[in-house]
């Protein structure tokens, strides 16, 4: 109970900390706040002085900070620079497709690595589990950039099966086209986890392999899938949960590489654009919100851990 | 004295090195890794006397062709040999990637050893703030501190390292704490040792099985970071070649020229590859457990 409040009071301290260090980071960019406006030949001197009457910008910065702060904690994030749109609302509609890209890339990369972690596991050093490895090193060393650029090469253009980029058909919009379009980047995202998680999957599968309860299983009589399932597999995914998290958590944040190259109207890709733009507002909240869903994604982790596996007392 | 000292000292250590060793060479995966990179790092090296063309000659006749004898890996939209711009680029991406490894480990060690020596609030302290660093996804945090600090290599180098110190740091601290309630540290410190001197002859020599992998992996994603930061235009800039900027470069021209995006994803895969094969396996040989 007592290291339930702790991690929860972290967790609260960790997240006003990132107020504070997106709050300076972005006052720190070049140019400041006024940046979007700098270039603007329209904008006259008594017209950038209003400005900076309207945003506040002549205040003190702690000033500024504490009533960002305070609008934020109202569920403000301001006004984009660039469309004049309620950040909030501007990331709502960007959410979306990138729930829908990493929940489609998450489902299948969990269901591969477990599949790939176990066959590895129980085959251990055959030419099928060196196979698998190599593959797996073969994802985690590539940049996804030039994975997605090559897929997009490959599928796009030699043989022309999926769009280049894209949500959807513009002009006739419908499901299909949607989940047609959702392919190649699924693929991109779901190779760089399938890498990272199954060799996760496969040591700790090997791990729980050699612990007695597994031994005691497999003398009763029970079948080799039964004790892969009810034994193996469900020791095995405890310590998996906070590494799942983690990528889960920082990925609803935005695939921003992904999202980029196949124009993915997702979270990442407002944020690539909004950088393009210096729109302040909207970097600072995805900045945050993406923050905020690390840390609670970790204290869920944290907490599951201990929910999950009854020998970890922690105190 | 010290050459008893001395002498008693060498044969322990000399089997600690050697049966490394021996494991290592035993793996022939990162046997491999080993001298792929050798090769790439002497490619780089090398790159000013066996590059066939000057890596930023300008030859607007020769824009975009193929591959062919004249130019072993065709040239790019400028003409440029895409071959000696990759021997080139080689120099950079490796030199980002081993000195950004540096600077982190260095970083992560200075904060790991003070927050584990210090202790109390500045522990607190030091440890909210890697928790912190840790709570942004890389790439937006990424972007953002690239506009932020402005120059050209170095910039990259510091905003890598920026971003990566934090492993090594956890596992200096935690290295730190468990050492200072063994015997012979406490020992070490009743005799007057310094801070600096347990840091050098107990933390660091205990850690290290944990710090080289942790390293050498650290190599490997910092040259894809520089490839990803490059590629979006915020890092290495034209014409100066590095892997990235190369395929930034050919980001417009995927469709009438793949070679121009594919020579350089495919040396940033042999090389952290290799890295990723050799950090394995230092991390399995140096594993005192010796699985």
């Amino acid at each position: 109970m007592r290291y339930l409040v702790n991690r929860i009071l972290q967790s609260i301290l960790l997240l006003w900390l990132s107020t504070v260090a997106v709050f300076g980071l972005v006052h720190a960019m070049p140019g400041g706040v006024l940046a979007a406006f700098a270039n603007n030949p329209m904008l006259t001197e008594a017209a950038k002085k209003a400005l900076i009457r309207d945003l506040g910008l002549d205040r003190p910065l702690i000033t500024q900070y504490f009533s960002w702060l305070g609008a934020v904690l109202q569920g403000d994030l301001g006004r984009s620079y660039n469309t004049g749109q309620q950040v909030i609302r501007l990331i709502g509609a960007h959410l979306p497709p990138t729930l829908e890209l990493s929940f489609a890339s998450f489902a299948f990369a969990l269901v591969l690595s477990l599949v790939i972690g176990v066959v590895s596991a129980t085959r251990r050093f055959s030419w099928l589990d060196y196979a698998l490895t190599f593959l797996a090193y073969l994802g985690v060393s590539m940049p996804v950039f030039w994975f997605a650029v090559m897929l997009i090469l490959v599928f796009s253009i030699t043989w022309p099966i999926f769009p280049v980029q894209g949500y959807n058909n513009l002009s006739n919009p419908s499901l299909l086209s949607n989940l047609h379009h959702l392919v190649l980047p699924a693929i991109t995202l779901t190779v760089f986890f399938v890498a990272r998680w199954s060799r996760y999957v496969r040591a700790n599968v090997l791990e729980v392999l050699g612990q007695d309860y597994v031994r005691t299983a497999h003398a009763k009589g029970q079948t080799r899938s039964k004790v892969i399932v009810r034994h193996v597999l469900r020791n095995a995914l405890i310590p998996f949960v906070t590494v799942f998290a983690l990528d889960v958590g920082s990925v609803i944040g935005g695939a921003t590489i992904t999202e980029t190259i196949f124009a993915w109207p997702g979270m990442g890709r407002l944020f690539y654009d909004s950088l393009t733009y210096r729109d302040y507002p909207v970097i600072m909240g995805i900045l945050l919100i993406s923050a905020a869903v690390v840390i609670v994604a970790n204290l869920l982790a944290d907490l599951a851990y201990t929910v999950l596996d009854p020998r970890i007392q922690l105190a | 004295m010290q050459v008893a000292k001395a002498a008693a000292a060498q044969p322990k250590a000399d089997t600690q090195w050697s049966l490394a060793w021996k494991k290592f060479r035993r793996n022939r995966l990162a046997v491999a890794g080993a001298v792929v990179l050798i090769v790439i790092v002497l490619l780089a090296l090398l790159a000013p006397w066996i590059s066939p063309y000057p890596p930023n000659a300008i030859h607007p006749s020769q824009q975009v062709l193929p591959p062919s004898w004249q130019h072993l890996l065709g040239t790019d939209t400028d003409g440029r040999d895409v071959l000696s711009r990759l021997l080139y680029g080689a120099r950079i991406s490796l030199l980002i990637g081993f000195s950004s490894m540096l600077s982190a480990v260095l970083l992560g060690t200075v904060i790991g050893a003070i927050a584990g020596f210090v202790g109390g609030a500045i522990d607190a302290v030091l440890m909210r703030l890697t928790d912190l660093m840790l709570s942004f996804p890389l790439y937006l945090i990424l972007f953002v501190l690239s506009v932020i600090i402005s120059g050209g290599i170095t910039k990259i180098v510091v905003i890598i390292a920026i971003l990566s110190w934090m492993y090594t740091a956890r596992i200096v601290r935690a290295e730190v704490l468990q050492l200072r309630q063994e015997l012979y540290v406490e020992a070490a410190q009743a005799l007057g040792a310094s801070r600096r001197r347990i840091l050098w002859r107990h933390v660091l020599p205990n850690a290290l099985a944990p710090l080289i992998a942790n390293a050498t992996l650290l190599v490997g994603n910092n040259i894809i970071t520089e490839s990803v930061l490059s590629f979006f235009g915020f890092g290495v800039q034209p014409p100066t070649a590095s892997w990235g900027s190369m395929l930034q470069n050919a980001q417009s021209f995927v469709i009438s020229a793949p070679w121009l995006a594919a020579f350089p994803g495919l040396a940033i895969l042999i090389t952290v590859l290799a890295v990723n094969f050799i950090g394995d396996g230092l991390r399995d040989a140096l594993d005192p457990r010796g699985r």
